[in-house]
């Protein structure tokens, strides 16, 4: 999805509260007839620069946290590119640029959802200009999130829309939170780690305490073995093999491009990421599209733009993480095929992630999410 | 010498007395003159903005994540 690339700029903007403050004050330039002129230093995104910019006038409680937030910093991808490529330095690599050239784009600054469109959808102002005090879903998450969460949230992807959605007709930020978003807990590495998530036990209380529950298959579980999804999920989207490559059709036009398989799955794998907010033995896990070689195109490229090749290596530190990696998967439904009866799951090795999944060339780590014993099925 | 201090007062309160009965007046005539009077001008005018829209937003959608 993207937005479309206009900057007009609605009359009731500018009587606005944010508009009243004038264009020039945050965005600089000249107030000029000619337009050269007129943009001339123009800030385009003046909410940009250190998590806040001109925001943080008037909003410092919430740019004081934003600046370090997972959302401003992307810590997350950072820190699992800096692992797989460790030893390397990003510095002698040509990483920095691939960075810049995608990575980046989800970037967000507060602009970013409240005002224009997302850097990644490559369009305009979001409402003429107008601040958008929760950021539409459709436009701002789902523009980065669309080809997982979103996509299956909106049903977009997979085989139904999620429940809270279709039903519920709840946005993304009725379980996340603003104050969530805009400090992410601790320092936003692993989203797993978060202790401000809302959990589904907040709105289902019911479901909660096995031995407790209303529901016979919920007692049936002993507490802290399934995430819920793992009985309540449909099948969900996932990307099998992924190399990132760069592409120079003329100089100076570099794109990233990713070609790669959309694949529909359901696999229960172990949660390596286990803590007293995500207690659970067994999760949803998805595939991350990474392959040993997947960045190995930057090495020709590093020497065409830098004069020498990168390492030859770049993915030394490949087996460190798995490429199956515990999933949030987001198209919820009461009743789904595993949930059917108790042997729907039990005995169904497909549902499972075992070693029969895991291509020959995949990380080590792999070997930390199959589920070595199949629940067996119960015999009545 | 108690006459000249009565009168500079005088003189000093007439002073104030001006400043405060055309200051408003002052005010308000720097507001006509909109900082950013200009560039409301153009981007306002949403048929004019969109055309440059329309010219620019061909190619496709990146979704990353």
């Amino acid at each position: 999805m993207r937005g479309r690339d206009t900057f007009g700029v609605a009359k009731d903007f500018v009587e606005s509260v944010h508009g009243e403050i004038g264009c020039i004050s945050c965005h600089k330039g000249q107030n000029v007839d000619e337009k050269d002129e007129a943009h001339k230093d123009m800030v385009k995104d003046p909410s940009e620069e250190g998590g806040g910019g001109v925001c943080r006038e008037c909003h410092e409680d919430i740019t004081s946290t934003y600046k370090d937030a997972m959302h401003y910093k992307l810590t997350g991808i950072l820190d699992i590119v800096g692992t797989i490529t460790s030893p390397h330095k990003m510095e002698d690599t040509l990483l920095p640029e691939a960075w810049e050239l995608d990575c980046a784009d989800c970037h967000a600054s507060c602009g970013s959802c409240h005002v224009a469109w997302p850097a990644v959808a490559k369009g305009g102002l979001l409402d003429r200009h107008r601040f958008q005090k929760t950021p539409p879903m459709d436009k701002t998450c789902y523009a980065c999130h669309g080809s997982r969460f979103a996509g299956e949230y909106m049903g977009k992807l997979g085989a139904t829309a999620d429940v809270h959605y279709e039903k519920g007709q709840m946005v993304c930020t009725d379980c996340h939170s603003a104050d969530h978003l805009h400090n992410t807990q601790p320092e936003g590495v692993k989203r797993y780690y978060a202790t401000k998530t809302i959990r589904c036990e907040s709105c289902h209380p019911d479901a909660a305490k096995s031995g407790k529950s209303k529901i016979a298959m919920h007692n049936a579980h002993p507490d802290g073995t399934l995430a819920c999804a793992v009985c309540h999920s449909n099948t969900y989207f996932n990307c099998a093999n992924c190399h990132v490559s760069l592409d120079i059709k003329k100089p100076g036009q570099i794109k990233v491009i990713f070609p790669s398989e959309p694949l529909y799955t359901f696999k229960i794998g172990t949660n390596i990421d286990r803590t007293p907010e995500n207690p659970y033995k067994y999760n949803l896990v998805r595939h991350t599209p990474m392959k040993k070689d997947s960045l190995a195109s930057l090495r020709y490229w590093q020497a065409v733009l830098k004069g020498a090749p990168g390492p030859e290596d770049l993915v030394a530190n490949y087996d460190a993480l798995p490429t199956w990696n515990s999933a949030s998967v987001h198209s919820i439904q009461r009743r789904t095929k595993q949930n059917s009866s108790c042997n729907a799951c039990h005995g169904q090795k497909e549902l499972f992630l075992t070693e029969a999944d895991l291509a020959k060339d995949e990380p080590t780590a792999n070997q930390k999410i199959i589920v070595k014993k199949i629940p067996s099925e119960i015999k009545k | 010498m108690k006459r000249k201090k009565t009168q500079g007062i005088f003189i000093a309160a007439t002073c104030l007395g001006l400043a405060f009965a055309f200051g408003p007046v002052g005010s308000l005539a720097a507001q006509d003159t909109d900082p950013s009077s200009s560039c409301i001008n153009c981007h306002t005018d949403l048929e004019e903005m969109d055309s440059y829209g329309a010219a620019s937003s061909s190619g496709g959608a990146a979704i990353a994540g």
